[in-house]
């Protein structure tokens, strides 16, 4: 069976139809077997509130093993520009899906790496920033694709055993996707929250059912180890051509500028609190309206009480996040909306500057890069 | 810093984070005080601003009608997250205030789920120790031989030592020997009737449930196989102060909050000799401090106008040190606080286990009830480190050979199957 997004046509159902006839002939061992099979009693374990006993644990291992036989072939590590993401293929044709923030926009250049190492080429399809939606679509996928499907069923309710895998960190040598267990604690418009719990690098990974079909992609976290939002396949099923067509929306910046560290454009220090002693032109605080002498009291209803915070609050965000800045001015206290930019390189005289020149100082707090930590 | 220094335009990247700069969507927060922005993240991530004032209400309607069950099932652990106060029972939650407060039998690591894995855990428990430092609890650790041997993670080890079994017993312990490379340690107890654990030699499959083994009958926490067994690079240590650009080992800052702090460090000394090995020059001081992983004491031989001082400063890692410099270290770091020595392994497998780094130093057991690993680290919001059952066993009998333990009881379980031992 294929997978259809309500939206089309009679003409391509017919199409599609045929296309997945043809290559279930062909690959009817691939085609068929991209899905898990789900025992009876398996089914009965999971449905369950809680397991209530050994049994019941053994036959949800016994089904994630399953699971992960199908689903770890099938996710993937993106590499677009300087970024690492990850992705999972979905049908035989090659068509990844990801995370909207992964891709960023159409048409990009995509290194595609699989668990056993192998290096495949794509591009960027369509992003829906809205809901941090995103395709990539092989160049030339191989015979032996592996993919999991996406779900028939979209409905999770809380407490659904679900399956994480991705590369968090970046690809690791040596290490294939890690898999993770966990449930559904709740879903709100296009959003799955999970306790599998995801870090930087996991974005754009699966969220896999008991059956291994795709029910979600890695989006975001929170700062608790339960705050795992996944982009529901919904999401993705209701855009689906215009995901296919490379269209891309939502968001609210152009997404290219929101790459990079978070961009503010201010200098100052503590005295009397977070005093600005320079706004630099042409940059997000002076296009909001700061100047020097102001003394940010608050981002966002965090109190800001030195310079520190201050740096501490905006690092927090990411390029193009938008922050409410209280600010106290002389006698008045004023409020002001600054949407942050993002720089790729280091402006001149900043500490990451003077690391980044030949001859820069080492210091004990900044040894070299180690693998574990990031990527490649 | 200058005012220009502190430009607002930087994280401090280092080349290693490249890695998450894709994850520009991940919601960020301060590192190692995640609360503060805990309610007000998933509020906008959902975009349910509106709603929340009803949610509050609905909530502590919730939480009046069910009551507080908390610690019904004797479970002393504090919350784990915001996600556990209400629903322990059959009722669920109003609508939306789930967003808030997750009822528990939803979690994973729910007490309903760990009630489970009681059998599972029951005969490990007796074999496992809680190990106290200066009566803090820092790690777990498993009892390998009947006369009071026991193994644990080694660096955590720094004060009065003290292991606490399920018995109640409390009893003070000396180290008996230390592997290095493994982070473990062999400690010695008064006594003679404890029952030890056989680590099994079978490495469990990924996707293999793995239990975390407490002085509770129910686990601590419970989680799958995310990888099997790898090395683990070394990652430095980090000292904590910036060196002359000249060529000498002299301290131009101490970073607050650090190893150097804490050890009285500063400006101006000029640290010649680490662990008894000369630092002529700075780069010598910096290669051989990287030498040691984070959590290692070293021993700084100190120049101070004029007279020689000995100051001993434990390592930490980089993100500890440094945690807003790092985007990748500080999603990390989200979630909860991770080991200080968390890397370096020559072989370790990965799980999904939410632990504490004081939670880690103890079994792991299949769902057969066989200790297949001995967690050795909290590394990330996603790992755990465990050392496979065999590499356990093995260093076990090395470390109480040499500490002249007697060669009685292997702490490995005889092979009932042909199946050669994986190593």
């Amino acid at each position: 069976m294929v997978h259809l997004p309500p939206r089309y046509s009679r003409a391509f159902i017919w199409s599609a139809g045929l296309t997945a006839c043809v290559l279930w002939l062909i690959v009817p061992t691939v085609a068929t077997a991209q899905r898990a099979d789900l025992p009876e009693d398996a089914a009965a374990a999971l449905a369950q509130r809680s397991p209530e006993s050994i049994e019941d644990l053994r036959l949800i291992q016994d089904q994630l093993g399953r699971v992960v036989k199908r689903a770890v072939p099938a996710t993937v590590g993106l590499r677009v520009g300087n970024g690492m993401g990850s992705g999972v293929v979905v049908n035989p044709e090659g068509l990844i899906l990801t995370a909207g923030h992964v891709v960023g926009r159409a048409g990009r250049r995509v290194t595609v790496i699989f668990s056993d190492g192998r290096r495949l080429m794509g591009r960027s399809l369509g992003a829906d920033h809205d809901a941090d939606a995103g395709m990539v679509q092989l160049d030339d996928p191989p015979a032996d694709l592996a993919y999991s499907p996406i779900a028939e069923d979209e409905t999770l309710p809380p407490g659904t055993w679900v399956v994480t895998t991705g590369q968090p960190g970046g690809i690791v040598a040596d290490r294939a996707p890690p898999v993770r267990l966990g449930r559904v604690l709740f879903t709100g418009h296009d959003v799955v929250c999970t306790d599998c719990e995801i870090v930087g690098g996991d974005s754009g990974g699966p969220l896999l059912n008991m059956r291994g079909e795709v029910v979600g992609i890695h989006s975001s976290i929170g700062p608790m180890i339960n705050q795992n939002f996944h982009v529901a396949i919904s999401a993705y099923r209701r855009e689906w051509d215009r995901l296919a067509a490379s269209e891309v929306w939502g968001g609210d910046e152009d997404r290219d500028e929101a790459r990079g560290r978070p961009l503010l454009g201010v200098a100052g220090r503590t005295e009397g609190g977070c005093l600005i002693t320079q706004v630099f032109a042409d940059m997000p605080a002076e296009r909001a309206g700061l100047k020097a002498g102001d003394v940010i009291t608050a981002v966002d209803d965090n109190e800001i009480a030195t310079f520190e915070d201050l740096i501490t609050a905006v690092n927090a965000k990411s390029p193009g996040r938008r922050l409410r800045l209280e600010i106290r001015r002389g006698e008045e206290i004023l409020e002001f909306r600054v949407r942050l930019a993002g720089i790729d390189r280091p402006l001149p005289g900043s500490p990451d500057e003077r690391r980044e020149r030949p001859a820069r100082p080492e210091s004990e707090l900044a040894p070299a890069p180690n693998p574990e930590d990031g990527n490649e | 810093m200058s005012d220009h220094a502190r430009l607002l335009v930087d994280r401090q990247l280092g080349g290693a984070e490249a890695g998450a700069l894709a994850e520009q969507r991940l919601l960020n927060a301060r590192g190692a005080e995640p609360s503060a922005t805990a309610a007000s993240d998933a509020v906008r991530f959902l975009g349910l601003f509106t709603r929340l004032i009803a949610v509050i209400a609905l909530v502590s309607l919730a939480v009046g009608l069910t009551g507080s069950t908390h610690g019904q099932d004797g479970d002393d652990r504090p919350e784990r997250s915001h996600g556990e106060r209400a629903d322990e029972g059959t009722r669920d939650m109003p609508f939306g205030a789930d967003r808030f407060f997750v009822p528990r039998w939803r979690l994973t690591n729910g007490p309903q789920v760990r009630a489970a894995f009681r059998e599972v855990v029951e005969g490990a428990v007796p074999s496992t120790v809680k190990v106290k430092v200066d009566q803090h609890d820092e790690a777990l650790g498993a009892v390998v031989g009947v006369e009071g041997w026991i193994l644990t993670k080694a660096s955590v080890l720094r004060g009065e030592i003290a292991c606490r079994f399920a018995d109640g017993r409390e009893l003070p312990a000396t180290i008996a020997g230390v592997d290095k490379e493994f982070d473990l340690a062999l400690l010695k107890v008064d006594a003679n009737d404890l029952v030890p654990l056989n680590f099994s030699p079978e490495l469990p499959e990924v996707g293999a449930w793995v239990a975390t083994v407490g002085l509770w009958r129910d686990p601590l926490a419970v989680g799958v196989v995310s990888v099997p067994p790898r090395a683990l690079p070394h990652q430095s240590g980090v000292l904590g102060v910036q060196l002359d650009e000249s060529d000498k080992p002299l301290v131009t800052r101490v970073f607050p909050d650090t190893g150097a702090a804490d050890a009285g460090v500063l400006v101006n000394d000029m640290i010649v000799k680490v662990n008894g090995q000369a630092t002529p020059s700075r780069l010598a001081l910096i290669r051989r401090v990287r030498t040691f992983s984070p959590g290692d004491q070293i021993e700084l031989e100190i120049l101070r106008d004029g007279e020689t001082i000995t100051v001993t400063a434990t390592l930490m890692s980089e993100s500890t040190a440094l945690p807003l410099g790092n985007r990748s270290a500080m999603q990390n770091m989200m979630g909860g606080a991770l080991s200080e020595r968390r890397f370096g392994f020559p072989r370790a497998l990965q799980h999904d286990t939410v632990l504490r780094p004081s939670e880690c130093g103890g079994p792991l057991v299949n769902l057969d009830g066989e200790a297949v690993g001995l967690n050795i680290a909290r590394s990330g919001r996603t790992e755990s480190y465990a050392i496979d059952g065999a590499t356990v066993a093995d260093v076990a009998a090395r470390l109480m050979a040499a500490a002249g333990a007697a060669p009685t009881a292997p702490p490995v379980r005889p092979m009932t199957t042909a199946a050669p031992i994986v190593d």
